[in-house]
């Protein structure tokens, strides 16, 4: 793989990963350690990857970093999810519903959440997501499901307690 | 098909919102929820339960960290990558159109027969050898002869107008000479080229004891470097 054509792939996903892998992990240093170590395997890859299969690489490698991430116990303690449902409230209180949805992404498991960020950032076909995260179409469907109604029950809960 | 109810209804929403229902399954959905109106803040919510635009930005400083330096321009990355394969096909011609080519080094040192000294020609000459040898060494252009002599045998290179300067530099005498010593005589010239030292022409032994036998002929005796004394000091004098 030339530099340039490398470069041109960091151009192209970069902020596709970037996001994926802040909205797993909701740290930004550790968001860089992943990020670059993903493209990092890319470039060790050299030529060895379809151009085509070039962003679905980076998400499956982002994704398997992640996992290692979280099993290293590299998580969130409770304390700092409290502080970040809280700014979940402030949300609600500004009627920022975007706010509101996003933050409830810490809700949901990782596969819910890879899923969740698959389909509605990158519009990605259930089968792609399948292919990326290495699991069934059917698994893709019923985690969608689980994620969604999540998040719907959670605003319904905030919408009553207002 | 499955109908709607109140436990699979959720299912339905899901369902309507990710665009997997038919014409057919929408007007169903929509006579239900027409049929059952509490469920259609449900309906909403389920609409809403999607992330919209990310306005998360990559740090630019981050960003260009991960791009990569080019060590060189892509003019001359093509330039390389030419350059070895114009390389990488020469030598396969060269592979494939002489394969033998270690075979044929020998076939240009197989022909330096003059090069091995006669005994009967340097005895012919003025001196005496005892035995003569060639020794090749590998393929390098380098060639190296054993002569073995007597004690008082000198081989000297013959000043000839077929000496190069070159040859005629080359270290070809050993002395002092000992009992039955080894000259090695070291040719520097390649392999094509002609071996100087092959015939009598280029070489000759001579006796150097008749040499040694001249010149102590012709040596005189050293004075003696301390005084003879006066008669009658010397000590047998009767004067004494």
């Amino acid at each position: 793989m030339r530099v340039s054509e490398f470069n041109d792939y960091v151009t192209q996903h970069q902020q596709s990963i970037y996001r994926f892998v802040y909205r797993m992990v909701n740290d930004l240093d550790d968001t860089k350690d992943i990020v670059q170590e993903t493209f990092v395997k890319l470039w060790e890859q050299g030529g060895g990857i379809d151009k085509n299969k070039v962003k679905s690489w980076l998400f499956t490698t982002a994704y398997r970093l992640t996992l290692a991430y979280f099993r290293k116990g590299k998580t969130k303690s409770n304390l700092e999810v409290e502080d970040l449902l809280k700014t979940v409230d402030e949300n609600y209180d500004n009627f920022d519903l975007k706010g509101i949805i996003n933050q409830s992404l810490l809700l949901l498991s990782e596969l819910q959440k890879s899923v969740l960020m698959l389909k509605d950032y990158e519009g990605y076909a259930y089968h792609e997501i399948a292919s990326i995260l290495d699991i069934s179409e059917d698994s893709v469907k019923v985690h969608l499901f689980r994620a969604r109604k999540k998040i719907k029950e959670h605003i319904k809960d905030l919408k009553l307690v207002l | 098909m499955r109908g709607i109810h109140r436990e699979n209804i959720e299912e339905w929403l899901f369902e309507y919102h990710e665009g997997l229902l038919d014409a057919t399954q929408k007007k169903d959905l929509l006579h239900f929820l027409v049929e059952y109106p509490e469920y259609n803040d449900d309906f909403v919510l389920w609409g809403s339960a999607r992330l919209g635009v990310e306005e998360i930005r990559i740090p630019e400083e981050f960003s260009e960290q991960l791009k990569r330096k080019n060590p060189t321009s892509r003019w001359h990355s093509d330039i390389f990558w030419s350059f070895g394969v114009s390389i990488g096909l020469s030598l396969l011609s060269l592979y494939l159109f002489q394969p033998d080519f270690s075979v044929q080094i020998p076939k240009v040192t197989i022909p330096q027969v003059p090069s091995t000294l006669d005994t009967m020609t340097i005895k012919k000459q003025e001196g005496e050898v005892k035995a003569v040898k060639r020794v090749v060494i590998g393929v390098q252009p380098r060639r190296q002869d054993l002569v073995h002599t007597k004690a008082d045998t000198q081989i000297l290179p013959v000043e000839s107008q077929d000496f190069s300067e070159e040859d005629m530099a080359l270290p070809v005498i050993v002395q002092p000479l000992t009992i039955d010593s080894q000259i090695h005589i070291v040719h520097k010239s390649g392999l094509d080229a002609p071996l100087k030292l092959s015939s009598h022409d280029s070489v000759k032994a001579r006796s150097l004891k008749s040499k040694l036998d001249k010149d102590k002929k012709k040596a005189k005796p050293r004075p003696s470097l301390f005084m003879k004394p006066a008669e009658e000091f010397q000590t047998d004098h009767p004067n004494f």
